[in-house]
């Protein structure tokens, strides 16, 4: 069926994001990770909703508040690092250091 | 409140208290506010004595302090207040009797020192505590006075605390005392666990619960001989006598108060009040009571030898006092009839010990040195002093009508009661070694020629009322024992419990017919379940703790001590021997006495090859293996610490890392369990 | 026509996802992002979710991309392109995504969706309805409550991030 297609299509989006949010030097980069997470979810919600409960329309509404709610935190996150590069000169992540022993 | 017996202990701690607080620097005041607390607690001990006088019911004020009911004792509470009754009175009257006395001679005495204030107000602290250890009612509240007056004794003997030899003598009092104290405690908890009680007056009623067989079973006689541990640790007899001759360290008054009259009886008080243990553990397979004798017996003698060599004025004293109190354990442990003789040589020793001790202190005051061969010819410089001391070394040599004749012949007469024939003559040869010695160091220090240097002076007013108060009564207290109704045994003897050789040894006979008895089989117990044989009763002899004129004993008795004080005049008045043709003639033997036997270096050799090389052995465990330990587990928290720290490198994306492996074994856990 | 389809977005998006985490430049990072997020619109598309394929052309692509590229710009530091945009956890990240992705996609593929009851009509949509009228039935009537705190939900995240990001007055 081409619900587990769907399934198997966001899953791997999900583990690249993953491997995205983990190996990406750059700060922004990491949050356009973020973002592939995030639509990997959106697709499974979508999907559910149109394999499984064909009738209501739960999975479209989560998956607009989850939109809306990926947008807001791309904006504070990218405020955050505008002002980190301001105080620091470099929005490399292996540089935001300091939170350790 | 049934009598005033609580005011008794608390003036002298009143007045203690008001000098703590106001007074401590003042010397000119403070001996007088110590003075007077100790006169009022006379003069209140008086009128509770006169009380009870024609009324002899024990009374008692309590008031409850710890209830331990419940669990394997039941019923049992620890109670605090005071016990009236003749034998407490007499030994309220005595203390405070001789405190006083002591303080007023203390006025004089320690006129010009410099710790005056603090030397009354420990006076006044420790006649707190003996009052409170005479009149405690149980055994609780006595073994914490008897602790106290430990505390109180080591501050005084320590009182010249600037000499290295009164810390060692105040430190040894304590530690030593310790010992035997340990011993005393232990017996307190026996018998409480077994008698369910520590009342003095409840233990005759209930010393037949004691167990005589069964799994839990004590003899009875080891507890009464762990309670005589205090005694022996208190009242100095040997093996833990060594205390006391060094307890001359201390202020003179202090060796009259407390090393004479009132602490060191404080065992023997401790044997009269449980007598009835001592008594019951006749029956039992443990005869405490011949151990008692023996030890009261071997101190006596073994004090009376060395007290004929020594020079210092003092430890003569301090000797004699020591064969003195094996004399009145020796009494103690004759039988019920020595409860009595021993208490009565106790009232009476109490005289002319302080007496001699104070006139030693006048004469030591008078000379500025201990030292007998340093004396002589002092009769005529110090006439009162030289007098007081003459009526109290014929007191103590047991010259008829002086008090210490009637006590000794008690004593004697207990022992023969009580069949203890070997203990008879040993008495009796500590009876002509005591005149001997104690006339010894009188001819020494007042007859002969005078000293080359010094200008003795009679002592003044403060110091020598005392004596002549004193002297009068080493004189007439001895009547008091005079055969008549309301004389000094009628007042103060051991009853034995109606019953009690029957019980016990009825009891006794069954258990061993018995042999199969589960449990603890208690002696009233096994009675109740099988009918009384008829009576093997032992009649106390009723009359036999009153004196009598029987010839037998007290003809030898006062001819041995006037054998004593006619070699003492043919050596030191005469000049007929010479001493130290004896000594050279008596060689090695001499040395050992001289040496006290030795034992001093005995302990000494103990404490540092056994005790001190086991604690070292333990603080070694201490130091290396628990705190080791505990080190170690310091250090193992640090290590891992410092090594576990290096996970959190500031790296957030490692810690994603993190995140999503547990979040793929989460993964595969629910794939596998899960479906 | 519809498979085609799929298979056919499906691929891409996974290859320009790749791209995007693995690209040494980040400017063509975001627009290998820009390109996965349009193709996912194309996915929605095809499951008859047609308002959220415009919302997410609207939203991400539009503004999200947009912050993200003004992010990249207003970061941007000099000789960035020899960099490498991988840090050390490279291997121990690839070894987890894959075994995480592994395991998901078992679990996912290895349950049986049959099974699955389906669930209850949208309360007050009709069947007449396209799928843009019942969404806005939905958000006015049963929805109302997540979609006004979503409302205040964006205010707060305009205020903060004006906050964060502005200079310090001096």
């Amino acid at each position: 069926m081409n619900l587990i297609n769907t399934l198997t299509l966001s899953g791997i989006l999900f583990a690249i994001g993953v491997y995205g949010l983990v190996t990406r030097r750059n700060a922004v980069g990491v949050l356009m990770a973020t973002e592939l997470l995030l639509n990997s979810v959106n697709l499974n919600l979508v999907a559910f909703n149109h394999y499984l409960h064909p009738a209501g329309l739960g999975g479209q509404m989560f998956t607009l508040f989850t939109i809306t709610v990926a947008a807001a935190e791309a904006t504070v996150a990218l405020a955050l690092v505008v002002a980190l590069f301001r105080a620091r000169r470099s929005v490399m992540v292996e540089d935001i250091n300091q939170l350790k022993w | 409140m049934n009598s005033l017996t609580y005011l008794v202990p608390l003036l002298p701690l009143a007045t203690f208290l008001v000098n703590l607080l106001f007074f401590r620097k003042n010397r000119h005041l403070a001996p007088y506010i110590a003075v007077g607390g100790v006169l009022a607690a006379f003069i209140v001990s008086l009128s509770l004595a006169a009380r009870l006088l024609d009324n002899t019911a024990p009374l008692v004020d309590e008031i409850r302090w710890l209830d331990v009911s419940g669990g394997v004792l039941g019923n049992f509470t620890i109670k605090v207040g005071t016990l009236l009754d003749p034998l407490c009175a007499m030994m309220l009257l005595v203390v405070t009797g001789v405190s006083t006395l002591v303080h007023i001679y203390s006025l004089g005495y320690m006129h010009d020192e410099p710790g005056v204030a603090r030397f009354f107000m420990y006076l006044n602290l420790f006649t707190f505590s003996m009052l409170g250890l005479v009149v405690s009612p149980n055994l609780y509240q006595m073994y914490i006075f008897w602790e106290l007056v430990g505390l109180c004794s080591y501050l005084l003997i320590g009182f010249y605390y600037e000499k290295k030899s009164a810390n060692d003598a105040c430190k040894k009092a304590f530690v030593v005392n310790r010992v035997g104290d340990f011993g005393m405690f232990l017996g307190i908890l026996f018998l409480t666990y077994y008698l369910s009680t520590a009342d003095f007056l409840a233990l005759p009623g209930k010393i037949g619960n004691w167990p005589i067989a069964g799994p839990a079973w004590l003899p009875l006689g080891v507890v009464a001989l762990l309670l005589f541990c205090g005694a022996v640790g208190k009242s100095a007899q040997f093996p833990l006598h060594i205390w006391l001759p060094d307890a001359m360290e201390g202020p003179t008054p202090v060796s009259a108060l407390i090393h004479a009259a009132t602490m060191v009886a404080a065992g023997v008080y401790l044997v009269a009040r449980t007598y009835v243990v001592f008594d019951a553990a006749l029956f039992s397979s443990v005869n405490a009571s011949q151990v008692v004798a023996w030890v009261g017996g071997f101190t006596s003698i073994f004090a009376a030898t060395i007290a004929c060599t020594q020079y210092d004025i003092k430890r003569v004293l301090a000797y004699s006092t020591l064969s003195q109190l094996g004399y009145m354990v020796m009494a103690l442990g004759a039988g019920g009839s020595g409860v009595g003789a021993g208490s009565f040589h106790l009232f009476t020793h109490a005289f002319f010990k302080a007496l001699l001790f104070l006139g030693a202190g006048s004469v030591i005051h008078a000379m500025h040195t201990n030292d007998i061969r340093e004396m002589g010819g002092l009769w005529k410089k110090l006439p009162i002093t030289g007098t007081t001391f003459f009526i109290a070394c014929l007191a103590i040599a047991g010259v008829p009508p002086l008090a210490g004749f009637f006590s000794k012949d008690e004593i004697l007469m207990a022992l023969s009661e009580g069949h203890m024939v070997k203990l008879y003559w040993l008495a009796s040869g500590v009876a002509f070694m005591t005149a001997f010695y104690m006339f010894r160091l009188f001819l020494m220090t007042f007859t002969g020629s005078e000293p080359a240097h010094g200008h003795p002076h009679e002592s003044p007013i403060s110091m020598t009322f005392p004596l002549m108060v004193l002297a009068v009564l080493s004189v007439v207290a001895g009547w008091s024992s005079l055969p008549s109704e309301k004389n000094f045994g009628h007042y103060i003897h051991y009853e034995r419990p109606a019953g009690l050789a029957q019980q016990w040894e009825g009891a006794k006979s069954l258990a061993a017919a018995h042999p199969e008895a589960q449990g603890t089989v208690k002696a009233h117990e096994l009675l109740a379940a099988a009918p009384l044989t008829p009576a093997k009763e032992e009649a106390v002899k009723e009359e036999s703790h009153q004196f009598q004129w029987h010839a037998e004993i007290w003809i030898p008795a006062t001819l041995t001590g006037l054998a004593g004080i006619l070699l003492a005049l043919l050596m030191y008045y005469f000049k007929v021997f010479s001493p130290a043709r004896v000594v050279s003639a008596l060689g090695p033997v001499y040395t050992l006495v001289y040496n006290k036997y030795y034992v001093d270096e005995a302990y000494a050799w103990i404490v540092h090859r056994v005790y001190f090389v086991l604690s070292r052995g333990i603080a070694w465990f201490d130091r290396h293996v628990v705190d080791g330990f505990m080190n170690g587990l310091a250090f193992v928290s640090q290590v891992s610490g410092s090594v576990l720290k290096r996970v959190q490198n500031g790296q957030v994306q490692a810690y994603a890392l993190v995140f999503a492996l547990g979040l793929t074994a989460l993964l595969v856990f629910v794939k596998n369990v899960l479906f | 026509m519809q498979n085609i389809a799929f298979y056919l977005s499906a691929v891409l998006i996974l290859w320009c996802a790749l791209r995007c985490v693995s690209s040494p430049y980040i400017f063509r990072s975001a627009l290998y992002l820009a390109a996965a997020l349009s193709l996912t619109a194309v996915q929605y598309v095809l499951m008859e979710a047609y308002f959220v394929a415009v919302v997410q052309i609207l939203v991400y692509v539009g503004a999200v991309i947009i912050l993200i590229v003004f992010a990249v710009m207003l970061t941007a530091q000099l000789g960035e392109g020899n960099i490498s945009q991988s840090n050390s956890l490279a291997l121990p990240g690839f070894l987890v995504a894959g075994g995480f992705g592994w395991g998901l996609v078992a679990l996912l593929r290895g349950f049986d969706w049959t099974k699955v009851t389906p669930g209850p009509a949208t309360p007050g949509a009709l069947s007449t309805d396209s799928n843009i009228m019942a969404i806005g039935r939905a958000l006015t009537g049963d929805y109302v409550y997540p979609f006004e705190i979503i409302g205040l939900l964006l205010f707060t995240a305009l205020i903060g991030a004006v906050l964060i990001a502005r200079k310090d007055p001096q």
